[in-house]
């Protein structure tokens, strides 16, 4: 904290910069998140009307018409943020970071407006709703280091000390507040938005890599430490061999997805939702996805959420400052790690962890942060340069 | 100034993007195509395995019926009691659930317990649970608005005659299979098809909210009419029970009855018998006792088994033993159709036969002299019968042991039949033969002996025993009907004829008079045998077979009966005292139900019972002329002009050496007088002290004879009071007949 105190005047500066003139959100990357958002809310409606139809306290539209609503404000919430000039921002980076460090932290002061479901801490109860502190804090990381990064400039960011040890500090922190709950995927997520920043604001690849290998070292102790670690391990490499047990989550995704075929057994018609796949409209939504609308339908997916990620890369090459850069950057690369680790998941390329999929995984507070997010795109997509730069940005 | 995005940060998020938009989405896009296409078949077919569930609709077993369509084993409808644990709401819920259904079906609580804690969607409480069981369930479960237990349709085995027919009957498994019996070898006819429903099911095995059905109809079994008739097992049953019991069987006793023109099993039974609607439990008390006492837990459950497989077993065609001098109908016939005896053929019997260095002794040590074929087998004649053998050689005497089937099974439609066992021919020795034509030392099932005895009589053909006369599906159409299956004929008409004539012989005057039945023309054969391989064992010389094969009308032959008592223990115990007397009283039932009218020659309608005519308002002169008429005598009481009351009252019948008692004037007297033991006297002496009493009997058996004529049973037991002029019955039989 002392070294950002020093950066205090030329931060002020950068600030202080003249207002650009704007232009019109990118279109693109509007549609694309409207699109997903939209067939995210016809899939979380397949998804969970099963659950809906069996519990009891609920009807199978419950999940569909919350959902709905948190979609319809959320969208307001990323055109009011897109309006905004994302320069002020700087100002929240220290401020948030605190916040979300406290409430990562109240678990230990306050536990009991924490919210335990299935064994994990993750949740924090505001009556009428509740909300994962990570989502707040993942953002608090692409804020705080992207502000960092712009302001401590190339050469400060080679050395271990500004360019790795804050982020390995915070990060630390971060990950023994989330071990608490614990919460391995939002570990694992804010440790690559962190990286991705970190790398694009100009870290020293010798430095990277010693970061790197120490978190595979830490990783290894971790295995070695705790072998239901281990066992979780193996239930990833054959879920099948422990079908009734640990890896029941996992195989039933996979008879789920292989279920799909090519083209799929018709929107709604799925049946592995029915209480034999685990959570179908949260961590497990796209393997219904891929049971009711085939290879033909994940693959549609895939290619949106591909499209969104290299749009927004596009955006951040575009974005007249390096905060801009890093911000939409940061944020993009929040969206493709949760993208790629919830499809790895249910495809069985990865361990099962809980992670949600962007703008499908039932989830209010979550799908508000991330709509807010988006907006965050998009108010630097308004201050892209003009159209003359495009061909050097594009270059390079 | 701007900071903005320099070349490193540009190359940098090129690299980025190329990872995390392009790469790793190919590599997700590989993995779903891979999972999609390649894994498809193998995955798809394990999911669907998962998600539908086969329910089985029982299909409701076939009823067993008697030939006049009585049913002797039938479905019942009942209900299955199933579990859904996956739907139980809490653990105290649990522990209500299995209190109460344990409670409720009378099971081990811990049991229900597990059930209810295992996490599974389909369990079976308990099957074969009656209707009120089953509402007291469905109002706990509406009391306590649980989603987790179901009823579901079952059908369980009920024999409304409990141990009627048990071993022949057979009985079934608690999953409704056939384990013994007809059940067991009509298995397939009895249960029909189940059916199937194909659902898809949700993980709770809950039914999925859309159409996905397929519905497979039960098929119900088809059921059997018997050729047993209800009427003549209950006579046979009945006096096997009392044969048993008269005797003091320490083994068993099997009874047959055949109608020898078709092989139609009209009756088969065993004692002791076992109750069908509750086969685990050990008849035999002092047998389940020793059991109860072993201490060893693999032992005691080995010794419990062989124990109830014993008492299971249908003895008449899985038991093979001597047949004895029985067997004598059989080498009789042989040698007369094979022309080496004639009835002119002339045996002479010094009381034993000299074969090689064997001394074989006849069973009267003095000797039967000579003897034509007739008094031979009147006689039972063991040295008579070694030369008939010898006769024959053994290659003839074994053509006709196979002709009459005695080396195959008879095939009827039983589980578990055994051939019974004989010597190698080829090694069979004089001796052998010799031991063998009075029915010694070989092996066959009283169904065997039956079967062939059946051939003597109907004219030399050997049918096939059966017991299932047609079976019939639920709408009482005919699916197929048991025809008369003649194997081949064995000895002529001829033969046949002059062989019922013999045997009829053997009960009217020679060793089967026990078995004599006034009016009916019965032939028949006595056997006793040793039981020599468990006098052996055991060391002891007093284990008989004692048996009887008889069949009747002797001129036109329709039933025929054998009776065989396992080691009987009240002395003596020959095939011609102890069995006869069975045979005859089964005769005497079975053939008026059969509708065999009686036939009496004069002789005979001098013997048989009278009816009282009714004395009153007569002069004793017109009494003593009426009472003649009816061929009976009469004394009088009181010096009154007229009969003014009688003894034994008007119309009863009585034996015709009844004495009548005509009140002259005098009242009949009401006095209850106490029913004297008479077993074991002559017959003079009964009458004698029944005429004291004021008390009258009527006869059965072979009153009429000269010499040791005593009366056997009863039927109203010593020291009973019974009131004046009461008429028992008595048995007598005749003391001579103590042949083999």
């Amino acid at each position: 904290m002392a070294a950002l105190n020093k950066q205090t005047s030329r931060r002020s500066r950068e600030i202080e910069e003249p207002v650009r003139p704007t232009y019109g959100i990118d279109e693109p990357f509007t549609v694309l998140v409207i699109l997903l958002l939209l067939i995210g809310l016809v899939c979380l409606y397949s998804a969970s009307y099963v659950t809906g139809y069996y519990d009891k306290k609920s009807t199978p539209t419950t999940f569909v018409v919350r959902q709905g609503i948190f979609a319809v404000t959320g969208v307001i919430i990323m055109l009011v943020v897109s309006r905004m000039d994302y320069h002020k921002f700087h100002y929240f980076a220290i401020p948030l970071m605190v916040f979300s460090t406290a409430l990562l932290a109240s678990i230990k002061v306050v536990p009991s407006v924490w919210v335990t479901i299935n064994d994990a801490t993750r949740w924090i109860n505001l009556k009428v709703t509740t909300f994962q502190p990570s989502e707040i804090t993942k953002f608090a990381f692409i804020l705080f280091f992207s502000s960092w990064c712009s302001i401590m400039g190339r050469k400060r960011m080679r050395t271990l000390w500004y360019g790795i040890l804050p982020f390995g500090f915070l990060l630390g922190v971060t990950a023994i507040l989330l071990y608490f709950q614990p919460h391995l995927s939002a570990i694992i997520t804010i440790a690559a938005i962190g990286v991705v920043i970190i790398f694009l604001g100009g870290a020293s690849m010798f430095w990277l890599s010693t970061l790197g290998i120490a978190g595979v070292s830490a990783m290894i102790a971790y295995l070695k430490v705790k072998p239901y670690a281990m066992t979780r391990i193996n239930v990833w490499l054959d879920p099948f061999a422990y079908f009734r047990g640990k890896g029941w989550q996992g195989a039933q995704s996979l008879l789920t997805i292989a279920s799909g075929g090519i083209w799929g057994m018709g929107l709604g018609q799925g049946r592995q939702k029915h209480l034999f796949l685990p959570e179908p409209a949260n961590d497990f939504i796209f393997s219904v996805w891929c049971e009711e609308m085939g290879f033909v339908g994940a693959a549609l997916i895939l290619l949106l959420f591909a499209a969104l990620i290299l749009r927004g890369y596009y955006i951040a090459s575009k974005a007249p400052d390096k905060f801009g850069t890093l911000l939409v950057a940061g944020i993009t690369t929040q969206i493709a790690v949760q993208t790629i680790f919830n499809i790895g998941v249910v495809s069985g390329l990865l361990p099962v962890t809980g992670a949600a999929l962007p703008f499908f995984s039932y989830g209010g507070t979550s799908l508000w942060v991330l709509l807010g997010e988006v907006g965050v795109v998009l108010a630097v997509s308004r201050r892209r340069k003009p159209e003359s730069d495009k061909k050097r940005g594009n270059r390079s | 100034m701007q900071r903005k995005a320099d070349s490193t940060m540009r190359k940098r998020l090129l690299f980025i993007a190329f990872v995390f938009g392009f790469l790793c989405f190919i590599v997700l896009a590989g993995r779903i195509f891979y999972l999609q296409v390649f894994k498809y078949d193998e995955y798809q077919q394990m999911a669907i395995n998962q998600q539908t569930r086969d329910k089985v609709i029982e299909a409701s077993r076939g009823t067993i019926y008697d030939c006049n369509m009585k049913p002797l084993a039938i479905s019942l409808d009942t209900e299955m009691v199933t579990l859904e644990a996956v739907k139980i709401d809490s653990e105290e819920q649990g522990y209500l659930i299995a209190r109460t259904l344990a409670e409720i079906l009378d099971l081990k609580y811990e049991d229900v317990l597990a059930k209810v804690q295992a996490q599974s969607t389909y369990t079976v409480v308990k099957r074969q649970v009656d209707k009120e069981t089953a509402d007291k369930i469905r109002a706990f479960v509406k009391e306590n608005k649980l989603d987790s237990i179901f009823m579901v349709s079952d059908t369980t085995r009920y024999y409304p005659y409990d141990n009627f027919l048990s071993h022949t009957l057979g009985f079934v498994g608690s999953d409704n299979q056939g384990l013994y019996g007809l059940e067991s070898y009509y298995d397939d006819v009895l249960q029909g098809t189940d059916g199937r429903v194909v659902k898809a099911t949700n993980a709770r095995g809950g039914e999925m909210p859309f159409e996905y059905e397929m519905y497979y109809d039960a098929q119900d079994g088809n059921s059997l009419v018997l050729t047993i008739d209800e009427v003549v097992q209950h006579y046979l049953e009945k006096n096997l029970e009392m044969a048993y019991k008269d005797n003091q069987v320490a083994d068993h006793v099997t009874g047959i009855i055949m109608d020898v023109n078709t092989g139609a099993i009209l009756a088969m039974a065993n004692k002791p018998d076992f109750d069908l609607n509750d086969p685990f439990t050990i008849v035999d008390q002092s047998e389940a006792a020793r059991i109860a006492a072993i201490t060893d837990d693999t032992e005691r459950s080995k010794a419990r088994s062989d124990a109830l497989t014993a008492q299971w077993l249908n003895q008449a065609v899985t038991y093979a033993y001597y047949p004895g001098s029985t067997f004598k109908s059989i080498t009789a016939a042989s040698a007369l159709e094979e022309n080496v005896v004639t009835l002119d053929s002339s045996f002479y019997c010094p009381g034993y036969r000299q074969v090689w260095d064997w001394k074989i002794s006849c069973w009267q040590s003095r000797g039967h002299g000579t003897e034509d074929l007739t008094h031979a087998i009147m006689n039972s004649c063991n040295p008579a019968f070694m030369e008939i053998g010898s006769r024959l050689g053994i290659t003839n005497f074994y053509k006709y042991f196979s002709a009459f089937g005695l080396t195959e099974k008879t095939g009827v439609d039983l589980p578990g039949e055994v051939s019974g066992s004989f010597w190698d021919v080829s090694k069979m020795s004089d001796v052998d033969l010799a031991v063998a034509s009075f029915g010694q030392n070989f092996e066959i099932t009283p169904l065997q002996l039956i079967t062939a005895v059946s051939a003597v009589a109907n004219g030399g053909n050997l049918v096939t025993p059966h017991v299932v006369e047609r079976i019939i599906d639920q709408n009482g159409s005919v699916v197929s009907e048991a025809e008369t299956k003649i194997k081949r004929q064995v000895i002529s008409a001829e033969t046949s004829a002059v062989m019922c004539d013999m045997l009829e012989k053997v009960v009217h005057s020679g060793t089967g008079k026990n078995a004599y039945l006034t009016g009916y023309r019965v032939a028949g054969k006595t056997g006793t045998t040793e039981k020599i391989a468990k006098q052996n064992a055991t060391g002891r010389n007093d284990l008989r077979v004692s048996s009887f094969i008889a069949f009747a009308p002797a001129d036109d032959p329709k039933v025929a009966v054998l009776v065989l008592l396992d080691e009987p223990t009240v002395k003596p115990v020959t095939g011609g005292l102890t069995v006869a007397p069975v045979i005859r009283r089964i005769l005497s039932e079975v053939l008026p139900y059969l509708e065999v009218e009686p036939v009496y020659t004069a002789e005979e309608a001098k013997k048989i019972d009278t009816v009282t005519p009714n004395l009153t308002g007569m002069t004793y002169e017109q009494a003593q002329q009426a009472a003649e008429a009816a061929g009976l005598t009469i004394r009088k009481v009181g010096s009154g002009d007229v009969v003014t009351g009688q003894l034994p009252a008007s119309s009863t019948s009585v034996s015709r050496q009844t004495t009548m008692v005509a009140y002259m004037g005098e009242d009949v007297p009401v006095d209850m007088v106490t029913v004297p033991n008479i077993t074991g006297l002559g017959v003079w002496h009964v009458k004698d002290r029944l005429s004291k009493l004021g008390l009258f009997y009527r006869s059965q058996g072979t009153e009429y004879t000269t010499g040791a004529v005593i009366s056997g049973r009863q039927d109203i037991l010593p020291g009973t009071q019974v009131p004046v002029g009461t008429i028992l019955t008595v048995e007598f039989k005749d003391l001579n007949q103590t042949s083999q």
